[in-house]
């Protein structure tokens, strides 16, 4: 049995959908919106936990701050089987008052951890399709747009940022993995429970699944 | 800079076609009611007609970002706000079939044009809602598409012949990138088109048919019907779901 360097999780609790939670936010509502939940790694700023959703398979990990961490987490998953993953963060706004929350349609590749995996003219892109089941589930309420992914987030910036899109969607990319990410208002605390359910399912449809 | 004055020849159309190949305009226009010609000039040609019940422009760009750029500028500045590429490309990644059509989701800046638009480090994205357009059309048209990011060069014979190019290395090192990261195609348009798009704040997407040059060697190339019926159903699509 081989558990994984940094998750400390067995490489056989890994299954194909997984959601990761970025520091800062609670996992609370996706992880009680999962039947047979089980904690089944705890190191560093890890810590995962299984569940099932309607019979099939969830991880919910929850990661620490920044795409150099997160990849770790997102290459040890892959590695052990995970193929739908989605990431979800904050919005760090321009506006801070925003209050809606984002299915990023891209990234601008401000950080230096996609930039080991592609050159910078390869597109930092989610899974169409999967973010395409978070964008229309989430309607009206929000936004469809490109975000910078930084390294260090400034105090001035023109468009919204976040910590790890681009650096997702391009190893997704070079894993040949189906990656999208899901920004929420920097005030967030814990992800509303409509909300947890519409990523559960989006990570849980099969390969392919389109809204 | 050499500017194209479209103007008033495009009559209001909003939604554009945008072939390299000054030939395949005719093809696209057959699928176009109340045809009307406005321009033809070397590599551009263009007419401007009527799909469901919309004015659309049909316009080919030539090959490369340069003068795709110039005339999709020419048409936004005239009011077009919906760019649809419709063009050949060579396969990329491992099992990317010959005649088989790709509906872009991106594209790799590979090319000089976009760098004028947007700093290196923004990606070249199709607009949502013609990637869903292409994909509803392509479900009407039962046409098996594939989904995925296109590579955009400046070089043709870096991409055919890259030990005729002084830089080998660096081409083929970067083509190795590319098949590892699952690129589907290579063209030379797209990412210019998809860049200005971002830049200006209209929407831009691409249909691309594989027609290796190389690869093909033995096959016989059954035209591009397919293609056009796809990128005007595309447009049909984008119509209906912008009512």
């Amino acid at each position: 049995m081989t558990e994984l360097y940094h998750l400390g999780v067995e490489e056989s609790r890994v299954p194909p959908a997984a959601v990761l939670v970025e520091h800062g936010l609670s996992s609370d509502t996706l992880r009680e919106s999962l039947g047979d939940g089980e904690v089944v790694g705890r190191k560093r700023e890890f810590r995962s936990a299984s569940g099932t959703l309607d019979g099939r398979a969830v991880l919910v990990v929850d990661v620490g701050l920044g795409a150099p961490s997160t990849v770790i987490a997102l290459e040890e998953l892959v590695r052990a089987g995970a193929r739908r993953i989605v990431w979800v963060g904050r919005r760090r706004d321009p506006d801070p008052r925003s209050s809606q929350a984002i299915v990023p349609i891209g990234a601008i590749r401000s950080d230096g951890t996609s930039r080991q995996y592609a050159p910078l003219a390869y597109p930092a892109l989610p899974d169409f399709r999967l973010s395409s089941l978070l964008r229309e589930a989430l309607g009206q309420q929000g936004e469809t747009r490109l975000v910078e992914t930084t390294d260090v987030l400034g105090d001035h910036p023109s468009v919204a940022q976040d910590l790890c899109s681009a650096a997702m969607f391009v190893v997704g990319a070079a894993r040949g993995v189906d990656v999208a990410t899901l920004l929420l208002p920097e005030m967030s605390g814990d992800v509303e429970v409509p909300l947890a359910r519409t990523i559960l399912h989006a990570v849980t449809a099969p390969e392919g699944a389109a809204p | 800079m050499m500017r194209l004055d479209l103007g008033t020849a495009i009559d209001g159309s909003g939604y554009a076609l945008l072939p390299g190949d000054p030939g395949r305009v005719a093809r696209l226009a057959e699928h176009l009611d109340a045809v009307v010609p406005i321009i033809e000039h070397g590599p551009f040609v263009a007419v401007r007609g009527e799909l469901g019940g919309r004015s659309v422009v049909v316009s080919s760009t030539g090959m490369g970002g340069p003068s795709t750029m110039l005339v999709a500028d020419a048409l936004g500045a005239a009011g077009v706000h919906t760019f649809l590429r419709v063009g050949g490309g060579g396969p990329v990644a491992v099992g990317v079939q010959f005649e088989r059509i790709v509906v872009a989701t991106g594209a790799v800046r590979h090319e000089g044009s976009s760098e004028h638009l947007l700093a290196s480090s923004w990606p070249a994205v199709a607009h949502p809602s013609v990637v869903e357009a292409a994909l509803v059309a392509a479900g009407v048209l039962e046409l098996d598409v594939q989904v995925g990011v296109v590579h955009t060069k400046d070089s043709f014979f870096g991409e055919i012949d890259p030990s005729s190019s002084p830089v080998e290395d660096e081409l083929l090192a970067a083509w190795t990138a590319w098949c590892r990261l699952g690129v589907l195609a290579s063209e030379m348009e797209a990412a210019p088109l998809f860049a200005l798009a971002t830049a200006r704040g209209w929407r831009a997407g691409a249909v691309v048919k594989i027609n290796d040059v190389t690869a093909g060697a033995g096959k016989q190339w059954s035209g591009d019907e397919d293609l056009c019926a796809l990128a005007c159903a595309t447009v049909r699509a984008l119509v209906s779901a912008d009512a």
